[in-house]
This record gives C-alpha cells, structure tokens and sequence, in this order.
C-alpha cells in the first residue's frame, strides 16, 4: 500500500537512469475475499520506495551546521531583566532523533 | 544525516524548541527539501549546497494552542508568524557509509560563517503613481 515505484527505461542506452517516479497501491482478492478499500496515504510524508535494480541508489552524508540564531520570539517570561528563550533545533529523521545544545 | 538518491519527496523540517525546566516548547520549525541540496541524477550540485544561509523559522502565533497551532509549529509552509532565524550551512558528500550524529562545530567553519553575521542597512523607495476611487472633498 502507498508505495513509490522509481521507473527506468530498459530498453534505453542508460537503462539506469530514473525516468520516472509513480505511487501505488495493489489489493489483491481471492475468491470470497473481503475487498479492501484503497484509501488517501495516512503518512505521505514517508518515502517507501520499491527501484529496479539496475538503478543504482546513491549514498550521501549531509552536515547541517547550525551558527547562530537571530530575533529568536522570547517565551521564558522573567519577573527581572530580559526574556529569553533557550532555543534548540531538533529533527527526527526516519526512526531517529537528533537535538542540537542550547 | 544520511540521505539517498532516488528522492521522492525530500521535504526536512528541522523544529526549533524552547528548553524549560519542565516540559519543552515548540517555537516553529525550518523547511528544506533534500533536492536543494544533494546534487541531481545529472550531477548538477543542489542550490543550498555549501552555502550560509539565514534560515526563516515560522510557527503559530504566541499564546494560541489547539490542532490549527500545532499544525502551524510543525509545517512552517502554513505558518503565519516569523519567529526568528537560523544561520545554517548545508553540505552534501557522497560516501558508501553515511551517518546519523552529532558533532561540535569545527573553528574555521566558524570564522568562515562571521561574514554573514554582518549587518546591513537598506534603503526603500515608494513610488506613488495613481490612485482611485478616494473619497471626494466636500
């Protein structure tokens, strides 16, 4: 259900070359099987991905770095002095979560 | 952070939270799409790669709770308040073992990224050409 099929030409000189990408979903009935209803994906953000295997993934590292940060909204209300607010990033990536310090 | 080419969506929202005492608070958060960083399938690098970049964050305005809130704080697309912004510097390597961790920032990355934190001050002009409908003197 809601996968992404990555498609390339085999007959093409490049046969590993992506040329295109489609969402699919498959029910499958026996007989006397209950239909199952294909409904909107629940989680579009989620790349399940399916690809022939002449096309070769690529692997990347990415580095974001994080400097400063800037007019950042003050939600720590202080009884003295200045608000603040000890900003953080945050990401949750696949299964995993990654925070920044203060 | 590992990422891989196929992308399909590539849509990265890093959120941005306030740390207290008892429990954290969601200020907003910064989009990026993988696509403006890892280069294409015909080699053509991302338009964010290796750049600095003062990133936008966006949330759901101060005081305001519920489902539409929340919704503003985690898709900064939807978002109707500016809550500050991030100097960020995105870079994408190609290697067989990527990895998901976190590391301090090295010295001369940081002396590289200074220059950005200089301020500049802009002029505007109005040009004024026509107006219609005002309303008549008496």
């Amino acid at each position: 259900m809601h996968k992404w099929i990555i498609m390339s030409n085999p007959e093409s000189e490049d046969f590993g070359e992506i040329t295109g990408q489609l969402k699919i979903s498959i029910t499958i009935c026996g007989e006397g099987d209950e239909q199952v209803g294909i409904e909107d994906d629940p989680d579009p953000e989620k790349e399940d991905i399916i690809q022939p295997p002449q096309v070769k993934p690529k692997f990347y590292q990415l580095r974001f770095r994080f400097f400063s940060a800037q007019y950042i909204v003050p939600l720590d209300t202080k009884a003295f002095g200045k608000n603040k607010t000890d900003a953080y990033v945050k990401l949750v990536y696949k299964t995993s979560k990654i925070k920044t310090k203060v | 952070m590992p990422a891989q080419i196929p992308i399909v969506g590539g849509r990265l929202i890093f959120k941005v939270y306030d740390e207290d005492t008892l429990s954290d608070e969601l200020i907003g958060a910064v989009y990026y799409n993988l696509k403006d960083i890892i280069p294409d399938a015909n080699g053509k690098e991302g338009k964010l790669n290796n750049k600095f970049d003062w990133k936008n964050i966006y949330g759901a305005p101060v005081g305001v709770s519920g489902k539409w809130a929340d919704n503003m704080n985690n898709n900064p697309e939807i978002a109707s308040l500016w809550k500050g912004r991030m100097l960020v510097q995105c870079v994408a390597v190609e290697t067989d073992k990527p990895k998901l961790l976190l590391q301090n920032l090295e010295n001369d990355v940081i002396d590289e990224a200074k220059d950005c934190h200089e301020e500049r001050t802009y002029a505007l002009r109005c040009f004024f050409y026509g107006a219609l409908c005002l309303p008549k003197n008496n």
